[in-house]
Formats: structure tokens, C-alpha cells, sequence
């Protein structure tokens, strides 16, 4: 397979520019579609080939690159297998707001989002399981058409980066957060 | 250097028991004793003059010597003081210290035993060493290297302490892996080429901790998706139990309170037995007597016992559902489950695990070897750099910080695949302030209090600049051991920023240094001991022989030479009740070899001549 982190012949590493993206390493096309199987495939073959405990014996600055470079491949992993993370990625290296210079999110859904958890609040202290079950299926609906949002988004990515689309995206994938924490504390 | 191909041993290092296991071509082997037996009980006996028995022999004694007998070690590893003391510390006989230190904001417990504090990694490695000894006379030759199992759920402080206490043992700690990922391995599901990947579900109740992960297996990879546990619930707990009620009904019937040392290390030693019983029969038998003509008597049903043991059976599943749902899955995806430990043994456990997966639950190997089965067999893909089979653990808990406010920061979340990095930016708030401390927290609690403390640092050396213009980039590593590694740069100037790690509830790396070399006087004066009990049997044995072949022979030797040797034999004796040299004894006893020489040959040519009767 086509990765650019170890020679499959000799079982030697090479270092990973910091530079390399996440795709790169992977041998897959920039790009927000991907298939999971086939990514997890991948995945599970680089792995076979830089996991640390293939290197045990060899010297100790080889172990010492095995450990960085399976962390570095985790971390790819971790983020191309989660479709938001991947949005938030391919926003990132296409030159778009990180989450700390960019903290505004779509219209008005902080106001919404506190209107539901007064519904909960209300609807906890009066028992009523009926009234917490509809805003936990208001928020699953919202979530899935976000992220639906945020999909046909990154499908312009890279290409078409201009700030628009960029903060429009981030402003998405903001939401999406607010959106999953108010979720887990349902 | 050790040979590339040099063996590795896997370890079981368990709370009640130890295993030691190797690979070859063949497969996994346990070592065991000459009765086949396996488990070395993880229960040390430390006498007066230094000398520590280790395994069965101090289990059977541990009632004769309850406040230098120590078990469950396993429980103390990693851990404080002050946080042990909660828990633990009513249940255990032996003296439980704070270990004197002279680090401030640094709380290590530590076992005092004549006067001696010694804290569990050094505890551990008296275990680990016996092990080693084990399997090196097993193999034929010294073992340096191994891999040593952990519960999954144990934390960074808790694997840390288990790879000193390898390094005390004076054992290359080439390896930690989970309990569960092993057990996963030694049942080698998934290992046949071209199996569909399956989910299987690690059920792990040993004697004092609880572990569940959830796994996929597919081509000889080994993929955790998630782990829960308790690194301090097991049959231990389910035992107290039964010491409980029993200390209660006796209170009630005889007003009698029954809590010594040595009293509470029987019950204990009972309530197992019982609990053990009952796994196999429907009612078991108790009598007691308390003396004074006061006879305990009851019988206990199995459903009783199962009473006692549902609670903590409940917590086990919480664990369950918890790891489900951290996995994304549900029940009726798990494909196949395995029990592991001593504890599942329980029909209750089983049922139970049967009815939450809704699958039978595999228990073809022994639940007590399968751990040390698979760790044996990942030494053997270490030592052979095979590429067949491959472990992708997780992080049990999250990793953070304390934040501003005493709130934990959260940087690695648990259930991240390992090895895995973050990284995190730091500044001053100070005008010219070249230190910034850190401290370094895991668990899954909002605050730091409430979350375990690894240890802190310092960050030194930063070069004096207004407040907020330096930036350094602290990078937190997590090994596929689970363990941390911290480094951090000064970006401005490209410094590497020194760190020294001060381990909240651990070891520095001069102490465990330090006690290596102390364990390696200790195991002298072990060996002289042992030496010197060899030799005196030997001279026991001599001077029986010697006598038995005077009356058979002794009217052949002249009687000059028949005092010599009766005088000899007198001196022999007194050396060997008196002397702690070894050497000096193994010289009196080959010159007392030497001066029987004549009988021993009158003997020889008494009985050829068949006329000894």
C-alpha cells in the first residue's frame, strides 16, 4: 500500500513530516468521502507495520520512532473515522478559523438549545418521561441534519476555500459540539 | 544485550495468585511444581531473621503470622496512603505505614514487617522473583525478560509500580499488557485464517479486581474498542462478605467479638473455602469452635451465599454496560464471551453473565492459567518478531490536568487507542516566571479531587519574558504500555524544557534503582539461608548414615579410628547448630567426608561379603 511511513522489504521506519496529512498517511485522496471498511483496512495494515511491538529488540531510537509513529497513525485514525472530526480536519488543512479563533455557531441555536434544557428541567422535576424522550428525539433530529450540513460542506473541500463556505463550515461544526454536549447529559 | 531470541516469560501477577508461563513452537506452558500445581499464592511470610517464604507454604502459615503475612499486595500497588486507608485498611492484618519521604506533596504506602518498610513494587518483585526462578530452573537457564499483566483498568501510577517492582526483581519489564487482551489471546479466537471478525466481551473477576473489554478480533488483530472495570472489587469482597455475617451471627449468639489479626486472617481463609464449597455443592457445613465449650454451628445454603455475592455481581454488570455503550454496542452484539479468573467459577457469575450477554459463555481453559497463557504468548511474538498477530489496546481512563480552579482538564479521553499524544500550550502569568508546575491528574471526575493524581512537574528553564509570551508545548505520550511520557519545549527559543516527573503515589527512578540492589542483598541472604538449610539436612543425613554403617561395619575399623570418626561426628553437629556460614560448613562437612572414607569402604566390602546381618 501506498504510505509513506516504513519500506515493507527491510522493516525500517522513516520519520513523518509533521507536514504529512492524515489522508497522505493513509494513501487516500483529500477528500470528506470515505469508506470506513476500507480506512480501517488501512489502518489495521500500517499498524502491522509500525506498532512497537514489532521493534522490541531493534535500537532503542527505532522503538522510540515505532511509539511516534503509531501514535501519529491512532491520532490520523481516530479523526478520518469520525465524520465531524474529518469535517473539522479538512477545514483546518484547507485554511479554515480553528475552534478557538472562530466560537460563533449557526442562527439561533444557543437560544434553542436553552429552551430545551429548560424543557428537561421542567419536564424531570414533573416526572414527565414523555416530555424528555420528545426533546431527546428533537435533538437527534437536529443532530443528524447538521451533520448532514456539515457533509455536504466538506465536499467542496479543498477545493472551493473560500471564507465563506470556511466559516460557514466552522460555524457547523461549533453548533455540532454544543449539540453533542447538551446530548450526553440527557 | 540479551540474545534476540532469548525466552520471555509471561506473568500472571495476580492478587491471590502468580503464574509464570513460556512459549515455544509448541505453544504456551505453565510452569509448574511437582504436583502439576501452577499458582504460586501471592502471599509472602517474612520471619525475624529476614528470610521471606513465598506461595503455599506462607498461605498455610498465614494464621500462625498473621501481622508478617501479606497477601493481596496487588491492591496497595500505585496507590497513597491516604487514599488506601479508606478502603482497604480494616481488612488487612498487616501493618499498613505511610512510607517516610522526603518529597513534599508525595504519599506512598508501604508495609512494616519487623521494623522494615517495604513498599509493594519491592513487595511484588519478592513474587516476581520467586517466578523467575521458577521458570529459569524450568527452562535450564536464567530468565531476564518478560511481559507482565495488568488489569486493564489499572491506571498509569498502578502500571508504573508494576514495572518497577519487574525492575526490583531484576527483570527487563518488556511488556505490560492487559489481563483481558491476554485472555483474548490464549483462547486464539480469530487466529484461523480467513475467520469472519468476530466481537468477543472479556469477563475478568479475580480475586480483588474487575476488568471488561470489549474486542474485535479479525485476521490475527487483536482490537480493543473498549474497557471498564474495578481495580478494586473481586472475590476478596465477596469473602468479607462471608466473614461479616459470621463475625456478626457469632456476636449475636455468644456475644463474643471475633476481630484479632489473627482471627480476622482465619475467617478469611475459611469464608474462601466456603464461597469455594458452594460453588460446586448446593449447602455447606460450618462449625466453629470458639473454645469454652462454644460451638458455632450452621449450615449455609448456596442461594444465601448468592444473596451476599448479587450486589457486587450488579456493579460488575454496571461495568458491563458501561463498556457497551462506550463501544457503540449493544448486548446482542457480542459474538462470544470469556470468563477469566478464579471468581467466575461462581455459578451465580456465570448465570449471570449468561443472561446479560445472552450467550454462553466460553470456559474451555482454566480461568486461572488463561491470563498467563497469553501473556506467554505475546512474549513469544516479542522474542520472535513475529508478525502474525497484533494488539491494539486502549486507555482506560482520561488523562488531564488540573485546570485553574481545581477543575480537570481533559487532554486524552479513555478508550483512546494507544500509543496516542496531545499536546497542550502553556504560558506565564508573571512577568520574567521561568517555572510553571503541572499537575498531571487521571479519571473521569470533573474536579481534580475527586480524580487520581499521577504526580507534577515543573517546567524550568524558561527564558524571563514578559507574562504570556512564552509558549511551550508540552507533549503527554501514552506508550502501548499505558504508560506516560512527558516532554516539553519551549517554542520561542526551541529549548527542550527540563522535566522531572515527581510521582504522586510512586517511586523515583533512584529509589527503584536503589532497591534493586538492596533486593539483590536480600536474595543473598536468601540464597545463604537456603544454602545453609541444604547443608545442615546434609549433615543430619551424614551423621544418620554414618552411625547406621558404625553398627554394621564399626568392628572393622580399629577403635582409635572408630573415636575419631564419633568425635567428628559430635563436632560436625555442634558447627551446624551453631555457624551461619555456609562456606564453613560445606568445609567441615567434606573434611568429615574425608575421615569416614575408611568406614565407608569397611562398609562397602561388609556388605559384598553378604555377611551383614
Amino acid at each position: 500500500m501506498d504510505s509513506p511511513v516504513c519500506c515493507q522489504a527491510c522493516h525500517t521506519l522513516y520519520p513523518v513530516d509533521p507536514s504529512e496529512t492524515h489522508f497522505r498517511l493513509f494513501g487516500l485522496p483529500t477528500r470528506y468521502d470515505i469508506d470506513p471498511a476500507e480506512l480501517h483496512r488501512r489502518f489495521l495494515s500500517i499498524s502491522r507495520q509500525v506498532h512497537p511491538d514489532f521493534f522490541s529488540g531493534r535500537q532503542p531510537e527505532m522503538q522510540a520512532l515505532a511509539l511516534r509513529l503509531s501514535a501519529r497513525i491512532n491520532e490520523a485514525y481516530e479523526t478520518l473515522r469520525d465524520p465531524v472530526l474529518r469535517a473539522e480536519y479538512l477545514l483546518e488543512i484547507s485554511g479554515g478559523k480553528s475552534s478557538a479563533e472562530c466560537k460563533s455557531v449557526p442562527g439561533c441555536l444557543l437560544a434553542d438549545i436553552m429552551m430545551m434544557r429548560e424543557d428537561v428541567d421542567r419536564a424531570r422535576s414533573a416526572g414527565d418521561h414523555a416530555a424528555i424522550a420528545a426533546v431527546k428525539a428533537d435533538v437527534e433530529a437536529r443532530r443528524a441534519a447538521a451533520l448532514d450540513r456539515i457533509a455536504s460542506l466538506s465536499r467542496r473541500l479543498p477545493e472551493e476555500r473560500c471564507p465563506a463556505l470556511l466559516d460557514e463550515l466552522r460555524r457547523e461544526i461549533n453548533g455540532m459540539k454544543f449539540l453533542d454536549n447538551f446530548a450526553a447529559q440527557l | 544485550m540479551p540474545e534476540p531470541n532469548e525466552t520471555i516469560v509471561g506473568i500472571d501477577l495476580g492478587t491471590t495468585h502468580s503464574l509464570v508461563a513460556w512459549c515455544d513452537e509448541a505453544g504456551p506452558h505453565i510452569v509448574r511444581d511437582e504436583q502439576g500445581e501452577g499458582r504460586v499464592p501471592s502471599v509472602l511470610c517474612f520471619s525475624p531473621d529476614g528470610r521471606v517464604t513465598i506461595g503455599w507454604e506462607a498461605r498455610a502459615h498465614a494464621v500462625e503470622n498473621p501481622l508478617t503475612t501479606v497477601f493481596s499486595i496487588k491492591r496497595l500497588m500505585g496507590r497513597g496512603f491516604a487514599d488506601v486507608a479508606q478502603s482497604e485498611l480494616r481488612y488487612l492484618p498487616y501493618r499498613v505505614v505511610r512510607l517516610e519521604s522526603d518529597t513534599p506533596g508525595r504519599d506512598v504506602v508501604a508495609v512494616e514487617i519487623h521494623g522494615r518498610s517495604l513498599t509493594p513494587p519491592e513487595i511484588s518483585a519478592l513474587i516476581l522473583r520467586e517466578l523467575k526462578d521458577r521458570a529459569g530452573r524450568a527452562l535450564g537457564r536464567e530468565v531476564r525478560r518478560a511481559v507482565i499483566t495488568v488489569p486493564a483498568y489499572f491506571d498509569d501510577a498502578q502500571r508504573q509500580a508494576t514495572r518497577d517492582a519487574g525492575r526490583i526483581a531484576g527483570l527487563e519489564v518488556v511488556r505490560i499488557i492487559n489481563e483481558p487482551t491476554a485472555a483474548a489471546l490464549a483462547y486464539g479466537l480469530g487466529l484461523r485464517p480467513g475467520a469472519p471478525p468476530s466481537v468477543i466481551a472479556v469477563y475478568d473477576l479475580g480475586g480483588g479486581t474487575f476488568d471488561i473489554s470489549i474486542l474485535r478480533i479479525e485476521g490475527g488483530v487483536f482490537e480493543v474498542l473498549s474497557t471498564h472495570g474495578d481495580t478494586h472489587l473481586g472475590g476478596d469482597d465477596i469473602d468479607r462478605e462471608i466473614v461479616q455475617l459470621l463475625q456478626r451471627e457469632v456476636k449475636e449468639r455468644f456475644a463474643l467479638d471475633i476481630d484479632s489479626p489473627r482471627i480476622r486472617q482465619a475467617l478469611r481463609n475459611f469464608a474462601e473455602d466456603l464461597k469455594i464449597r458452594l460453588s460446586d455443592r448446593e449447602q455447606a457445613a460450618i462449625c466453629i469452635d470458639l473454645g469454652a465449650g462454644r460451638l458455632y454451628e450452621r449450615t449455609m445454603e448456596r442461594a444465601e451465599l448468592e444473596r451476599l455475592a448479587d450486589p457486587w455481581v450488579d456493579r460488575t454488570l454496571a461495568s458491563c454496560r458501561q463498556a457497551l455503550r462506550d463501544a457503540g454496542l449493544e448486548p446482542r452484539h457480542i459474538n462470544h464471551v470469556v470468563l477469566v479468573g478464579g471468581s467466575t467459577r461462581m455459578p451465580l457469575v456465570r448465570r449471570r453473565v449468561q443472561e446479560f450477554f445472552g450467550t454462553v459463555p466460553y470456559t474451555a481453559l482454566n480461568p486461572d492459567e488463561v491470563v498467563a497463557l497469553g501473556a506467554a504468548i505475546q512474549a513469544g511474538t516479542l522474542a520472535g518478531q513475529k508478525r502474525d498477530m497484533l494488539l491494539l489496546d486502549v486507555v482506560p481512563l482520561s488523562l488531564g490536568i488540573e485546570t485553574l480552579g481545581g477543575a480537570m482538564g481533559k487532554i486524552i479521553l479513555r478508550n483512546t487507542r494507544i500509543p496516542c499524544r496531545a499536546r497542550e500550550m502553556f504560558t506565564t502569568f508573571v512577568d520574567g516566571q521561568t517555572n510553571i508546575r503541572i499537575h498531571v491528574l487521571q479519571g473521569e471526575r470533573e474536579l481534580a479531587r475527586d480524580c487520581r493524581s499521577l504526580g507534577s512537574f515543573e517546567l524550568r528553564g524558561i527564558p524571563p519574558m514578559p507574562a504570556g509570551l512564552p509558549k511551550i508545548e508540552v507533549e503527554f505520550l501514552i506508550d502501548h504500555n499505558g504508560i506516560l511520557h512527558v516532554s516539553a519545549c519551549e517554542l520561542r527559543s526551541g529549548r527542550q524544557a527540563a522535566i522531572q516527573v515527581v510521582p504522586a503515589h510512586g517511586l523515583t527512578p533512584q529509589e527503584v534503582e536503589r532497591m534493586e540492589l538492596e533486593s539483590y542483598r536480600f536474595a543473598r541472604q536468601d540464597m545463604t539461608a537456603h544454602r545453609l538449610i541444604d547443608l545442615r539436612n546434609q549433615v543430619a543425613f551424614d551423621i544418620d548414615k554414618t552411625w547406621q554403617m558404625l553398627g554394621k561395619a564399626g568392628q572393622r575399623l580399629a577403635p582409635e579410628q572408630r573415636s575419631r570418626i564419633e568425635a567428628a561426628m559430635a563436632c560436625l553437629q555442634a558447627l551446624a547448630d551453631s555457624t551461619s556460614d555456609p562456606d564453613e560448613l560445606h568445609r567441615a562437612l567434606s573434611e568429615f567426608g574425608r575421615l569416614t572414607m575408611p568406614l565407608a569402604e569397611a562398609a562397602v566390602t561388609q556388605a559384598l561379603q553378604g555377611d551383614d546381618a
